[in-house]
């Protein structure tokens, strides 16, 4: 392998109340933009790489609460922060690609080149009933109709090349007419001229962040995605896979980012780390079924650290998406507790280098695919592989 | 009346500022966040009731090219409303989306969201999305072409399906009771389908966000035609209007108060704003040269014949602007041909040439003049019900609203005609218009 960047990334997922069936029955204020605020805000003190906030189309039979357009709460909390990565996830199945791919280049607009999108598929047949239909679409369909979706976005993003705006009063052109472009999409799903109607995003393309979540209607290829969230309990499971991904990432000639999840549960002893576990265990609802997919890991701050470093050694991940096991305390333990162990290791950031959230995750800011002569890079990169 | 009438005003920002207003040394970066948090904040000073966005879904072309000369490109509205929620307190956000090119259920959960986010200040004014027949480069079909379909839907069919869109979403802000979560949890007793199937849309429901704070985000509606005028009337709480004559107006004003009843509504559950574009200074002489200087800017013969072209939906980019009035046809069904007749007589009685002409029937009728003219004119309008305030439409920014803060704000407020100090919190408090309680018929269930 090349050489690696010394840090590991981290980010952490936000939604709901945590992430363990048994601790998450406290009632968090989770309609609350100051809920979310202090999530944030002490996501980027804790100068992780981005936070990520998960979002459906219809309400679950269990909820304890309902949930607010997870696009709105991150744009909302973006003049409010200035560095963490704000990544969400829309759903592509009933979507119309130019009104999300205009959302998301706004949110990175918004943000100073802060947004991820989670491009993920409307799986459940409640979801169908808000939008006319009476079943979801099989997987293969939702799977196909995502990877389409998101080749139409990168185009319509790339439709505006990054300097079509010239303002030029002394030849009275606001724009440079050769610098926007018809994509011409003509695909099964999506029949798209364009151009989009708003400049080109601030990171040229939002990092694309796909998530394994155990359903087959997501695409995880390595060509798609920019930063691919992995679930393997086992560490040679996941170095397998990490070098399968980042081998197809290779050969499609872009770079990859390889996170795998963890649901940390942690005290300041293994053996009180136990007992919380023990209890929050005895505390999952009857009838539960559904198991984060992530990693569990029950033990000290320093015992996670050296998990995490082991795994990134050996070559089994970039990084770490953190799943709390509840929120907001089980997010402030860990940039209390993990993330200064591993700075002390030198394994993560002291400060935040860049603002975009490309930078952070070291990946190159794509030129757009119908500029003439490639532009270039507004943020120097360092590469890696 | 025993009350004395406020004015209510907003300030419209068509995307990025006037067509032409980048021309001026002063007119700032739309290209840059800062400019939009700019524009919120200096009308949160002036106390308006709310700032308001318009739409754009295609990309203006003239001749199979993209037209350099004029502004093109706009934020989405959607993602920039929370964020400018972020930079103030009081002011409304207001979104214009095509009730034509976007889903119920997920334009409801937008917009609640927005509504949450901001607690209480989102508004939605519903287009179909123009049918713009003139702009035949830039027209309904061509919009079409982005959402993978081939052809634009007819005016009656658009409004068909507007008038079951804003039912259906309504039904689904409705479908949480307002105390669905006061224990803390969510009672499901309280929160119901709405299985709607309809004609155009078939949702199931509940809404997976609460009920908005304002109950419904405040509905803003802009269209003139019969069609426009009914949507208004059955559910709008603000019409965006066109009128520059007091007389058309009054008489607008009154056809809609007419037409409220029809509906069971009165007219104190409707503001109606027309739009305007003011040109302020401290003295009349030179708010007169700001505005000619304005008219300047529309400069080049290549603006000017897109600006006939954009009018009219005859195609004059060929034409010689310092010789007479083309022979034009006026019969053909994508230009307007009473316009074009119009025009024609103008030139040929006045012996006009193009460019003349131009300079003429092109420039924005704008209201100039002192802070004390314009106060004067609001109070007119405001008096005589010919409108209940004024939705100001920049053609100069910051320039013009700043203007508009610093000059005329004090005046109006010196005549007791408009707020010092915001009095509520949401953007119905500050319109005067009450919050909808949940209809009797969604707790039934």
């Amino acid at each position: 392998m090349c050489t690696r960047n010394e840090h590991l990334i981290l980010s952490a997922a936000i939604a709901g109340s945590g992430y363990h069936p048994g601790a998450a029955a406290r009632s968090p204020q989770v309609l609350d933009i100051a809920y979310f605020r202090h999530l944030v805000q002490t996501a980027e003190r804790g100068l992780l790489d981005f936070v990520f906030l998960h979002d459906e189309r219809a309400l679950p039979d269990a909820a304890v609460t309902g949930r607010l357009d997870a696009l709105s709460v991150l744009s909302r909390l973006a003049p409010e922060t200035t560095c963490v990565g704000l990544a969400v996830s829309v759903p592509t199945t009933y979507s119309e690609p130019f009104n999300v791919s205009r959302a998301l280049a706004t949110l990175d607009f918004v943000s100073g080149g802060r947004a991820a999108w989670n491009a993920t598929s409307a799986a459940s047949d409640a979801e169908a009933h808000n939008f006319g239909k009476k079943y979801a679409p099989d997987a293969d369909e939702r799977r196909a109709i995502t990877e389409e979706f998101i080749e139409v976005s990168r185009k319509l993003w790339d439709s505006w090349e990054d300097d079509a705006v010239i303002t030029d009063r002394e030849r009275g052109l606001y724009l440079d007419p050769e610098k926007l472009h018809h994509i011409n999409h003509f695909g099964p799903h999506f029949q798209i001229r364009g151009p989009q109607i708003t400049y080109r995003p601030p990171q040229g393309h939002p990092v694309i962040v796909q998530v394994d979540l155990g359903d087959p209607g997501t695409p995880l290829s390595a060509a798609l995605a920019d930063v691919l969230i992995l679930h393997h309990d086992a560490l040679e499971d996941a170095r397998r896979a990490y070098v399968e991904r980042k081998t197809q990432a290779m050969a499609a000639r872009r770079a990859l980012r390889i996170l795998q999840s963890v649901l940390p549960i942690l005290a300041e002893t293994e053996a009180r780390a136990r007992r919380q576990a023990f209890l929050w265990d005895a505390a999952v609802p009857p009838g539960t079924h559904t198991q984060p997919r992530a990693k569990r890991f029950v033990g000290t701050p320093t015992q996670l650290a050296d998990l995490l470093e082991q795994w990134f050694e050996a070559h089994a991940a970039d990084g770490f998406h953190l799943l709390p096991a509840v929120l907001p305390d089980g997010l402030q333990e860990l940039t209390l507790s993990l993330v200064p162990e591993l700075q002390r290791r030198g394994r993560f950031r002291r400060e935040y280098t860049g603002r975009a959230l490309r930078e952070h995750l070291h990946l190159p800011r794509p030129a757009s695919q119908y500029a003439v002569s490639p532009t270039l890079t507004r943020h120097p990169v360092r590469r890696t592989v | 009346m025993s009350e004395k009438k406020h004015l209510h005003l907003g300030v419209f920002l068509q995307g990025v500022g006037h067509t032409i207003a980048w021309r001026h040394p002063d007119h700032a970066k739309f290209t840059e966040f800062e400019t939009y948090v700019r524009f919120a904040q200096t009308a949160e000073r002036g106390k308006f009731d709310f700032i308001f966005f318009g739409e754009g879904l295609v990309v203006r072309e003239h001749q199979g090219c993209f037209f350099g000369p004029i502004v093109n490109g706009r934020p989405d509205t959607i993602a920039l409303l929370p964020a400018l929620a972020a930079v103030t307190e009081k002011i409304g956000l207001a979104a214009t989306i095509s009730s034509t090119y976007n889903a119920p259920y997920e334009l409801a959960r937008q917009l609640a969201s927005i509504d949450h986010v901001s607690d209480g200040r989102a508004a939605w004014n519903v287009v179909t999305t123009f049918s713009n027949s003139a702009a035949k480069d830039s027209g309904g079909d061509q919009v079409a072409y982005n959402f993978s379909k081939e052809k634009h839907l007819d005016h009656a069919t658009r409004y068909d399906r507007a008038r079951e869109f804003v039912t259906l979403i309504k039904k689904l802000w409705d479908s949480w009771e307002d105390d669905a979560l006061a224990s803390g949890q969510l009672d499901r007793r309280k929160v119901h389908p709405i299985e709607h199937h309809g004609e155009w849309f078939s949702v199931h429901g509940p809404l997976d966000v609460p009920r908005p704070p304002q109950g419904h985000p405040v509905i803003i509606q802009a269209g003139q035609s019969d069609d426009g005028r009914d949507l208004a009337a059955r559910v709008a709480d603000v019409i965006f209007s066109p009128h520059r004559h007091i007389d058309e107006a009054r008489a607008f004003y009154a056809d809609l108060t007419k037409r409220l009843t029809q509906y069971g509504r009165s007219k104190a559950e409707l503001r109606i704003l027309p739009g305007l574009p003011v040109v302020v200074a401290p003295t009349e002489a030179q708010a007169q040269a700001k505005a000619a200087y304005y008219r300047t800017l529309l400069g080049t013969p290549a603006i000017g014949r897109y600006l006939l072209g954009e009018q009219s939906g005859h195609d004059f980019s060929d034409v010689d602007v310092d010789g007479p009035f083309p022979d034009v046809d006026t019969t053909r069904p994508e230009v307007n041909g009473e316009l074009l007749e119009r025009w024609k007589t103008l030139a040929t009685n006045e012996h006009l040439t193009v460019q003349q002409l131009i300079d003429r029937v092109t420039p924005r009728r704008s209201l100039v003049g002192s802070p004390t003219q314009i106060a004067d004119y609001f109070q007119t309008w405001l008096e005589t019900e010919a409108s209940d305030g004024f939705i100001l439409t920049p053609t100069l920014f910051p320039g013009d609203l700043d203007d508009f803060v610093a000059l005329v704000v004090p005046e109006l407020q010196r005549r007791g005609l408009f707020r010092t100090e915001y009095e509520g919190h949401t953007l119905r408090d500050h319109l005067g218009l009450k919050r909808p309680a949940v209809p009797a018929r969604a707790l039934a269930q």
